[in-house]
């Protein structure tokens, strides 16, 4: 019987339709993950879990035509998932073929700014004394 | 028997001179700060330290001994309250236009609301809900719409300092139905600013009137300088001015008041449309609904942090599922907002939006999700206001104004 040749594949990729991940128990964080995916696969999930993450990176790479920065993305992931937004501006996917119009205002404030606590005082000033004795003026 | 109590809460920061020998409170509990805005009224005071605050809904329908109609409500004489004043008994909280014959009352959206029998009946619940002092001058410190202050500024003092015997002494008399003898109440002096002033406030000072920085996410600036733009998303009006460096924008308070975005216009009467609309389909006769009964359901919603439990409402003998309508007019109130006023203020060089008003509760997601990079400001994401709803901004930022006004003028005049 012919032996089956096995040859690594380049950059850690696999040939079949298996892949075996390795997590190092004693990094924090991968033990951390390690607990995550335990609880997941006594539910059954981890496979979708880890099937959905990586089909959510294809169709973003796709409608973008961009290869992703996994760092960031992985960020604006888990931030969107907490507070319900993305990173960006303002759900706005900007390409190539995006017109001008379709951008965010570009004004982001003035430059005129005075001392925080002078801001302050200014405003607390400016309404008058409150509580000085009543105006005269009230039953004219 | 239901009692009114004020709600307890410790101040969100601790004053940044409570460390100093000198140290006294800027406000004894007689200063009571009071928002009698259309949707709700709410008055806080600050009491050694500790905030006592109250909100009722704008309503109150007359009842007359046992004429309540009872045959609509199991809820007995018990488990309503009631206040006697001089122009007659009336039933107050949520729910109190099912237990009368007589029509809900609440006088909203009109300039000659401000300073009238209804308004004033308000504050005098809420005096007795918090158990204000009595027989003693009072200061009420209040606001009104920055597009209508100026004119119904008067006619709040004095009606107010009249009194019910209209003698110029300013004394008023309630008595709770869960009362043994009738509350007095003398009204001292009264304060009237524009709405947004007091929002503005909370985010400026703690409750002791000591300035409190907010630094933008790089740490290099403040967000409350440089051009400010308050958005009071009310019941009845969306407010909306500048504040430059401290200095109010007189021009833009000549237009800031506007009747049509308020949470009334842009979600309940949507709301009371669709559903006429519905039992109309259904070959049914359209139910009588009032504003504030939708608002109630709204903010029961938004309590239930609008999951689809809390949409649930009994109309006519029917259940009602409304968390599609809700979301509907929700995500239209959004972005009626973004379009007309939220994209004017930026386009106006707006350095930070300062979020006021129970109207943002219903839209904030979607408009943070709008503005991901831009300086909102709401009470979430300042520390020195955790624990203060969006609704309690005005009422409760009167207080660290009015601490911060004593202050300062101390210093002034000092």
């Amino acid at each position: 019987m012919a032996k089956r040749h096995y040859q690594k594949p380049p950059n850690g990729q696999a040939e079949s339709g298996s892949y075996l991940l390795v997590f190092d128990l004693d990094d924090e964080a991968q033990a951390k993950a390690w607990e995550v995916a335990q609880e997941l696969a006594s539910q059954r999930k981890l496979k979708h879990v880890l099937v959905g993450m990586l089909l959510a990176v294809h169709t973003v790479q796709e409608q973008t035509g961009k290869t992703l920065d996994l760092l960031q993305f992985m960020a604006s992931f888990i931030t969107g998932l907490i507070h319900g937004r993305g990173g960006g501006y303002g759900g706005i996917q900007i390409t190539e073929a995006t017109e001008p119009e379709e951008l965010p205002s570009m004004f982001a404030g003035t430059d005129d700014h005075i001392d925080p606590s002078d801001a302050r005082e200014t405003f607390s000033v400016g309404m008058g004394n409150l509580f000085e004795d009543e105006d005269d003026d009230l039953w004219d | 028997m239901i009692r009114y109590k004020p709600n307890k809460t410790l101040i969100p920061l601790t004053p940044a001179d409570a460390n100093a020998s000198d140290f006294q409170w800027e406000l004894d509990p007689t200063i009571i700060t009071w928002d009698g805005g259309n949707g709700t009224s709410s008055a806080w005071h600050l009491v050694d330290g500790e905030l006592h605050y109250f909100m009722l809904p704008n309503v109150r329908v007359p009842v007359t001994g046992y004429s309540m109609n009872t045959d609509v409500t199991t809820i007995g004489l018990n488990e309503m309250v009631y206040a006697d004043v001089s122009t007659g008994r009336f039933a107050i909280g949520d729910n109190v236009w099912e237990q009368s014959k007589y029509p809900p009352e609440t006088f909203v959206n009109s300039e000659e609301r401000y300073g009238s029998e209804i308004h004033i009946f308000m504050l005098l619940c809420l005096l007795a809900a918090l158990n204000a002092p009595e027989n003693t001058p009072l200061t009420i410190v209040t606001s009104a719409p920055p597009g209508l202050v100026n004119s119904v500024a008067k006619a709040i003092k004095q009606n107010l300092k009249y009194g019910e015997a209209k003698d110029k002494t300013g004394t008023w008399t309630i008595q709770m139905s869960y009362d043994k003898k009738p509350r007095t109440f003398i009204i001292g002096k009264v304060v009237v600013v524009p709405e947004g002033v007091g929002a503005f406030s909370a985010y400026a000072y703690d409750a002791n009137g000591n300035d409190v920085l907010i630094p933008s996410s790089d740490g290099r600036d403040d967000l409350l300088t440089g051009q400010v733009h308050i958005h009071d998303a009310g019941h009845g009006t969306y407010d909306t001015y500048a504040v430059r460096n401290g200095k109010l924008d007189a021009e833009s308070m000549a237009f800031a008041t506007d009747r049509d975005a308020g949470v009334l216009r842009q979600m309940i009467e949507p709301v009371m449309d669709y559903i006429r609309d519905q039992f109309l389909k259904a070959g049914e006769s359209v139910p009588r609904m009032k504003p504030v009964q939708v608002d109630a359901w709204l903010r029961e919603w938004s309590i239930g942090k609008m999951k689809p439990n809390y949409s649930r409402v009994k109309l006519n003998g029917r259940i009602l599922d409304l968390q599609a309508i809700f979301e509907l007019v929700s995500a239209r109130f959004a972005r009626y907002i973004i379009e007309e006023k939220l994209e004017r203020s930026f386009q106006q060089g707006a350095d930070s939006i300062l979020l006021a008003g129970g109207g943002w509760v219903y839209i904030l997601p979607q408009i943070l999700k709008q503005y991901p990079n831009k300086n909102i400001l709401h009470p979430d994401v300042v520390p020195h206001l955790k624990g203060i709803p969006l609704w309690e901004l005005n009422a409760y930022g009167a207080l660290p104004m009015s601490a911060s006004n004593k202050k300062v003028n101390r210093k002034v005049t000092g």
